[in-house]
């Protein structure tokens, strides 16, 4: 019985017309993404598209593109016998409970397996198809096209059980609709935002594809090894697809006993107990008249919103949408609490943008399926024409289901905003900060709400179905602006709605960043009126369908008062689109996404050449900035001082004002001679010729306005309080820069640009932070109103307070780079003082009332690293070291930067930070210590343009930041920062697409920037000796410290570090730096016989060898590392100093989760081989009765590479690691 | 009095339902008759103002029905063929929807008009079940409960003794025609007694026109001394349709009867039949088909 229901059902299900439809889509699709260029979905440079990588994230899109025709077909398998009344005939016959339910669901799933399998074959035909370019599309190999597939069905075969138990469950495939948008949502959100945090294990339990736990086995894996090696499988994986097998298990036998179960075809059935009664005895009917008045107009406006509320409160799809609403409100604010892998305090101003991004898509979501609901509601139930024929005026219709729309939506932002004020409260900021809630995220939501459910009402009543209602709404809400911005036409005005908000700050709260918002706000809640006029005049009675005569009816209501509210506010929204159109087109440039890039192009191909251009150095820089907070405005006044250095005279310069807004300049003897349109480049000439080592001064004036009329990202440098000015935006360079260029290679394709425009020799040995500066004289004179404080690099060497103004006059001790930073806010200081060898140094900290939590731990870090990097790398010599609370605009990725004696601290980052007092270290002084090491690697080194620059800056800085630490916590626990470092490196490097350049090679690359470069440090300085390495990098900075051209590149480092090294270290060095090594070590395998008297017999199958890789990551040489060592270990429990010593790193967490229990290795033998290129099979004979239970092997003294315990082997890729490493310091 | 003039209704999918039709519906009730798709359900949802019709004019009294919809639903009871109703709502409070919709304001005058129609269609003792537990025949008496709420001058009511058994239709008929004298009553139904006991005036519809209209008492009284009857054997029925004008074949205890219409006895043993509104549909129907040969 159960075949033949399966049969049957695969054989409905296959006629289904949607279901062919979206096969044949499906196919087309994938067949395109592989053969039709344009749809190609390029995985990057280097990986093919017949990779099991590539080939899993196809299957697994095609998996989860499924679920649209599943989500009907499976859903209503067994419901549509209810509905269609079947049941009873069904009943009637010998099919059991059992066969009809999984039968129903084999066979409604067959025809849904049958397509996704239908897929390998085509994919396997599109990978062989003719003319395809054959470094993208290597031979495929039937595993790879299998391995991925299976990992894919597993997906398909959960997802499918739970959407037959839902939809049985539900008896709605609204409902199920729902459940299937929550489940994407909530994998998209497992997919964003669980990345990092160390939240990757529920990541891995709670990513239903699997594909979380897949990804991160894989993530460290070259390009090499992802294009040609099956997909590395773990544990996790398999826990994961068990887990959710047993709840899609778990779902089938659910939908199997609720069938059973009263309401269900095998339960009891519901007896119809209204039956009529005997009639009494019947008089005259007596029947009132209406009369449709004010009073009428009312009760009917109740009756309809009472109807309309009762409809969608109690609906199960408004319970559904509101338990996953706060389910998600409940995890993003539970993740409000972080930066990056930091906890930070989850203050209101974070949870509400976390909590907008959710409210965004909750009132999409709200506003499409319950305006859908609402209007066709009647419709579906058939009572429209009852309905239709009372004597109603449309409002009357329209008012209480937009009511009820905007409602749900506002009860969803309501409830999740508590849920979220109670998350706060549970992770220790309990302040239930309602009023601030209200004013930043509620009192704009209710416009958007307002905005968005006109238009899902307005699509939904002049469409013939729900289906063409919700594509209209997605077309209007997203489409449009999509297809405008591709079209190259994007614009606030096109953009339906507001959905952004404004930016957020501690310093400010909204500060005048609202009055722009609120334009936008007015103007389309203005055309949300009058698509809700449109609504109403065109608003469907009865059975009509067509357009036309609504629109007949629209016009022919233009005189009413409708038409007349209409009208007015056509005008009022075309009035506010005008103000809007002409400030940012007329007042403003508005510049669209593409019209940027084509700008970018063309500035690029006009500057280009204009690099090569000889020109002066500015050498000097006099600065008075006058900022105006309340104003939001800042004026610039000053002068440069231009030196020829070359050794010709010059007779023109390139005036560079590209990102500021210059006022005036002038220059005594020069003149400008040509202004490169459109790239704010001048080229000016020198009436009299500059001669070498002539000086001038350039005289300048510039200004910065921080309004913004409807801009949905405006402009934040300046604040009411919380000013950030960089140097940049006020003084003009004498170079071509390169910030507006185009980067990605796509694009710069797609504008006929090269993929790589070289740096001009011109411009190589320029200064790696400012091209055409060198080390300046700066003078720098800052005012602004009373109440705050301006900062900016160097010694105050006056402060007056003046008709209201306070103004502060900077003299930095020594030359600083031509990049720095000025601020203003009402700042408090607390301030220190650090005797150093070669004197004091002002310790400051600039920072707002009541942000003091961190205060301490600041101040400790920087008194450390300053000693730490004094002693190591000679005197620091600012005077003064200030570190400033900043606003996070735009900056939520960074926590700091570093100028010269100053460092912007980006609120997020530093300020709400929480250290946790028994973890034995904290990212917060490693970030200042990263930013102090600054003060010597890039404020007194600087490099210049040539690759590798940012090991000199970047590089030393992380590297050194460690050594920093060691004064703060335990040294042997310092290697976790290298290690995450090296991780770093090793899932970035996996990502690279371009191919990894060596590091004398690297230009931007921030991964080995920050990753391999400091690690390749910190190991040669273990190698060479920390005495001598440290040495050698006093010398160069001795050496280099604020000279000018030529400036130290990375080869100019390697010298140094050669020179200070023995011989045999230099192929280390070499290995790092000039090529790309990856040490590959393994044990896979542990014997050991039973210990007796004599000993026991041991076995261990291990390798250890070096792989040299191409940019591509694939080895072209391998070698074994030699002479190595391979050491036998049992475990013994801790003794109590031990376990003293452990405990105290140990948080309450670990302790629970019996991390905590310490266990100590104990050496049992230690044994010297020969590792060849490969894994080799050792025995030792062990005179010991210990069981052997971990074994380590490694190369001398110098590396522990790899460990084993309990039989679970472990390799290591790439550095060695360091966990044995020496780490001292000289004394 | 209800005037429809050159009305015309053509669907997206380009069928034709009403073609020119003009037809003048007094005070009173009105029957219309015809077969499935004549066009009378799009006829009475143009009247209803559920559709704008393609072409013509509807005028009730001074108002334009086209133009000004919202003035005749004011005075507008309807009752469509086939309707569904909200889940979980009693008959009581579906009612009360309804009353409130058609702009009762006054909770008192609302509830005694309500209970009085639920005694009226019979519904009294289940007014607190939900309707959409109601039979067939229960699910009409609330339909034309509805219909009657606000005493409306136009009651358009499509097929309503469908499904009723005789006691409820019965007590029906009489309902509507105690209405029937202060408003306009359109009646559809293919249970043709249902016009000839309570309309004195009727359409038949066929093709999107009327074929056929007047009084009814005249129309029928038209066939007086022209329908004849004859009970044969099964076997000799083809025969005698080809030799008379042969307008339906019954079966009364078994036999087959023949109706046939002639101006004159057309002998071969049929006798006088006492016409009525049936044998009239028949005949309108069959002419305007072509079916019904002529004698020779």
């Amino acid at each position: 019985m159960f075949w033949t229901v399966a049969r049957f059902e695969a054989w409905y299900q296959l006629r289904n017309v949607y279901v062919l439809a979206w096969a044949f889509l499906s196919f087309a699709v994938t067949l395109g993404i592989f053969v039709f260029e344009p749809m190609r979905i390029d995985p990057g440079v280097s990986l093919t598209m017949t990779s099991p990588t590539y080939l899993l994230g196809v299957y697994i899109g095609i998996a989860v593109s499924l679920i649209v025709p599943m989500t009907p077909i499976l859903g209503g398998a067994v419901v549509r016998d209810l509905q269609l009344g079947s049941g009873e005939l069904l009943r009637a016959t010998l099919i059991t409970r059992t066969g009809y339910v999984f039968g129903r669901f084999i066979g409604a799933f067959l025809p849904i397996v049958l397509i996704f399998l239908l897929h390998i074959p085509l994919i396997w035909l599109a990978c062989e198809w003719p003319g395809l370019p054959p470094n993208k599309f290597p031979d495929i190999k039937l595993a790879a096209l299998l391995q991925p597939a299976a990992i894919a069905a597993s997906t398909l075969v959960i997802i499918a059980c739970i959407l037959f138990a839902v939809g049985t469950l539900a008896r709605s495939t609204l409902v199920s609709y729902i459940i299937v948008a929550l489940l994407l949502g909530a994998w998209i959100f497992v997919l964003s935002k669980l990345r990092f945090g160390g939240y990757e294990d529920m990541r891995n339990a709670l990513d239903w594809t699997g594909f979380s736990s897949v990804f991160i086995a894989n993530e460290a894996r070259s390009i090499f090894e992802r294009n040609t090696e099956l997909l590395a499988i773990s544990r996790e994986f398999y826990y994961n697809r068990a887990g959710w097998i047993g709840i899609g298990a778990s779902s089938l036998f659910v939908a199997w006993f609720l069938q059973g179960i009263r309401g269900g075809l095998w339960g009891n059935r519901q007896v119809d107990s209204a039956t009529g009664s005997i009639a009494p005895e019947v008089g005259p009917l007596k029947l009132y008249r209406n009369q449709i008045d004010a009073a009428a107009f009312r009760t009917q406006i109740w009756a309809r919103l009472t109807l309309d509320l009762k409809r969608i409160v109690v609906s199960r799809s408004f319970a559904l949408l509101m338990l996953g609403g706060m389910y998600l409100c409940w995890v993003i604010a539970n993740n409000t609490g972080s930066f990056g892998d930091r906890g930070i305090e989850p203050v209101t101003r974070l949870l509400v943008n976390e909590l907008h991004d959710a409210s965004v898509f909750i009132i999409f979501l709200t506003s499409s399926i319950f305006a859908s609901e609402l209007v066709w509601g009647d419709t579906d139930r058939r009572i429209h024409e009852l309905v239709d024929v009372t004597p109603t005026n449309t409002w009357v219709y329209v008012a209480p289901k937009l009511f009820v729309i905007c409602a749900a939506s506002l009860s969803f932002i309501l409830v999740g905003s508590v849920v979220g004020m109670i998350a706060q409260a549970v992770k220790g900021y309990p302040l239930f900060e309602v009023g601030k809630i209200a004013v930043w995220l509620w009192v704009p939501m209710l416009f958007t709400v307002f905005q968005f459910s006109v238009a899902a009402l307005l699509c939904h009543s002049i469409t013939p179905n729900k289906v063409w209602g919700w594509v209209l709404y997605l077309a209007l809400t997203a489409g449009l602006s999509t297809l405008a911005a591709n079209l190259g036409f994007d614009h606030v005005l096109i953009e339906y709605g507001v959905s952004e908000l404004p930016p957020l700050s501690d310093f400010n709260g909204l500060a005048h960043f609202w009055k722009g918002f609120a334009w936008l706000h007015m103007h389309w809640t203005l055309v949300a009126l009058f698509l809700l006029l449109c609504t109403i005049l065109m608003w469907r009675r009865g059975v009509e369908q067509r357009l036309k005569p609504r629109f007949l009816a629209l016009k022919g209501n233009l005189r009413s008062a409708n038409g007349l509210a209409l009208a007015a506010f056509c005008l009022a929204s075309l009035g506010s689109g005008g103000w809007i159109f002409y400030n940012t087109n007329i007042v403003n440039t508005y510049v669209t996404d593409t019209g940027y890039n084509q700008w970018a192009a063309e500035v690029e191909r006009t500057v280009a050449p204009l690099e090569v251009l000889p020109g002066p150095t500015i050498v000097a820089l006099k600065l008075t900035v006058d900022i105006r907070p309340k104003k939001v405005t800042a004026t610039a006044k000053g002068t440069v001082t231009l030196e020829n250095r070359t050794t010709r005279p010059l007779t023109q310069f390139i005036f560079n004002h590209s990102d500021l807004t210059l006022v005036s300049a002038s220059m005594p003897g020069a003149a400008l001679k040509e202004e490169v349109k459109n790239a704010y480049v001048d080229v000016w000439t020198f009436t009299k010729p500059l001669q070498p080592g002539e000086r001038r001064d350039l005289s300048f004036e510039t200004s910065m306005d921080g309004h913004s009329v409807a801009s949905r990202y405006p402009p934040t440098s300046i604040v009411s309080n919380g000013t950030f000015i960089e140097s940049t935006d006020l003084v003009p360079r004498v170079r071509i820069d390169r910030e507006a260029w185009l980067t990605d290679p796509e694009e710069r394709k797609k504008y006929g640009l090269p993929a790589k425009r070289p740096l001009p020799a011109a411009m190589m040995d320029e200064n790696f932070y400012a091209p055409g500066s060198g080390w300046i004289d700066a003078d720098i004179t800052v005012s602004t109103d009373v109440g705050q404080i301006p900062v900016a690099p160097g010694i105050l060497v006056r402060e007056t307070i003046k008709d209201g103004r306070v103004t502060r006059q900077f003299r930095p001790p020594v030359k600083i780079n031509n990049l720095f930073a000025i601020q203003s806010a009402n700042y408090v200081v607390k301030r220190e003082r650090i005797q150093l060898d070669n004197g004091p140094v002002e310790l400051e900290i600039y920072h707002l009332p009541g942000f003091t939590r961190n205060l301490a731990t600041i101040m400790t870090a920087m008194k450390s690293s300053l000693k730490t990097f004094s002693e190591l790398y000679g005197p620091y010599p600012f005077g003064v070291l200030r570190i400033v609370q900043t606003p996070s605009y735009g900056a939520e990725d960074i926590a700091a930067q570093a100028y010269a004696g100053m460092v912007p601290f980006y609120e997020d980052g530093g300020w709400l930070q929480i250290i946790d007092e028994t973890a034995y270290s904290n990212n917060l002084s490693e970030t200042v210590a990263h930013e102090v090491a600054h003060m010597w690697w890039g404020h007194q080194i600087v490099p210049s343009m040539r690759p590798g620059a940012k090991v000199l800056t970047e590089g030393l800085a992380e590297m050194t930041s460690w050594l920093a630490l060691e004064d703060l916590f335990p040294a042997e626990l310092i290697i976790s920062y290298v290690n995450e470092a090296e991780d770093a490196y090793e899932n970035k490097r996996g990502k690279e697409t371009e191919g990894e350049p060596i590091l004398t090679m690297m230009e931007g690359e921030e991964y080995l920037a920050y990753g391999k470069a400091p690690v390749a440090l910190y190991i040669l300085r273990n190698e060479i000796g920390p005495e001598a390495f440290d040495a050698a990098l006093r010398s160069f900075i001795k050496r280099y410290a604020f000279a000018d051209r030529p400036y130290p590149n990375l080869e100019d480092l390697l010298v140094a570090l050669k020179a200070a090294a023995k011989p045999e270290v230099h192929a280390l060095i070499d290995q790092f730096f000039t090529d790309r090594v990856r040490w590959r070590t393994e044990i896979s395998s542990l014997d050991a016989t039973k210990p007796n008297k004599s000993g026991s017999v041991v076995s261990v199958t291990a390798g250890a060898w070096t792989e040299s890789l191409d940019e591509l990551g694939m080895p072209y040489a391998s070698a074994g590392i030699g002479r190595g060592r391979i050491q036998l270990f049992h475990s013994v429990p801790c003794d109590k100093e031990q376990s003293k010593s452990w405990t105290k790193f140990m948080t309450a967490e670990d302790t629970k989760s019996g991390i905590g229990e310490c266990w100590a290795s104990e050496e049992v033998a230690t044994f010297t081989v020969d590792f060849k290129r490969t894994l080799g099979r050792f025995q030792f004979d062990i005179p010991s009765a210990k069981w052997v239970e971990t074994v380590q092997i490694g190369q001398a003294q110098r590396f522990r590479i790899s460990t084993i315990s309990d039989s679970q082997s472990r390799s290591e890729t790439f550095f060695p690691p360091h966990d044995f490493l020496p780490s001292q310091k000289p004394k | 009095m209800l005037t429809i003039t050159d009305l015309s209704h053509i669907y997206p999918n380009g069928v034709k339902a009403i073609s020119s039709l003009s037809l003048t519906i007094p005070k009173g009730m009105f029957g219309l008759l015809g077969p499935n798709g004549a066009g009378k359900s799009t006829l009475m949802r143009s009247i209803a103002t559920l559709q704008t019709p393609t072409e013509g004019a509807i005028q009730f009294g001074e108002i334009d029905v086209i133009k000004q919809p919202a003035q005749l639903r004011a005075q507008l009871g309807y009752l469509p063929q086939e309707f569904g109703v909200y889940p979980r709502v009693s008959a009581l409070q579906l009612l009360d929807h309804f009353a409130r919709l058609k702009g009762f304001s006054k909770p008192v005058e609302r509830k005694e008009m309500i209970e009085g129609l639920l005694n009226q269609v019979n519904l009294w003792g289940v007014r607190k079940k939900a309707v959409a537990s109601f039979s067939g025949g229960m699910r009409q008496r609330f339909g034309i409960a509805q219909a009657l709420i606000g005493d409306p001058k136009v009651l358009i009511v499509d097929e309503p003794t469908a499904g009723l058994d005789p006691e409820e239709r019965a007590r029906f008929l009489n309902l509507l025609a105690s209405l029937s004298d202060e408003a306009v009553i359109i009646l559809s139904t293919h249970i043709v007694e249902d016009v000839s006991d309570l309309c004195p005036n009727m359409a038949i519809m066929a093709g999107g026109r009327i074929v056929l209209e007047g009084n009814t008492s005249d129309l029928i009284a038209g066939l007086n001394g022209k329908v004849w009857r004859k009970v044969v054997p099964r076997a000799e029925v083809a025969q005698y349709q080809s030799q008379h004008r042969i307008i339906a074949t019954r079966l009364f205890a078994g036999e087959t009867v023949l109706h046939a219409l002639s101006e004159n006895d057309p002998g071969n043993g049929f006798s006088p039949l006492q016409q009525g509104l049936e044998e009239l549909y028949m005949v309108t129907i069959q002419e305007d088909r072509g079916l019904l040969p002529q004698t020779s």
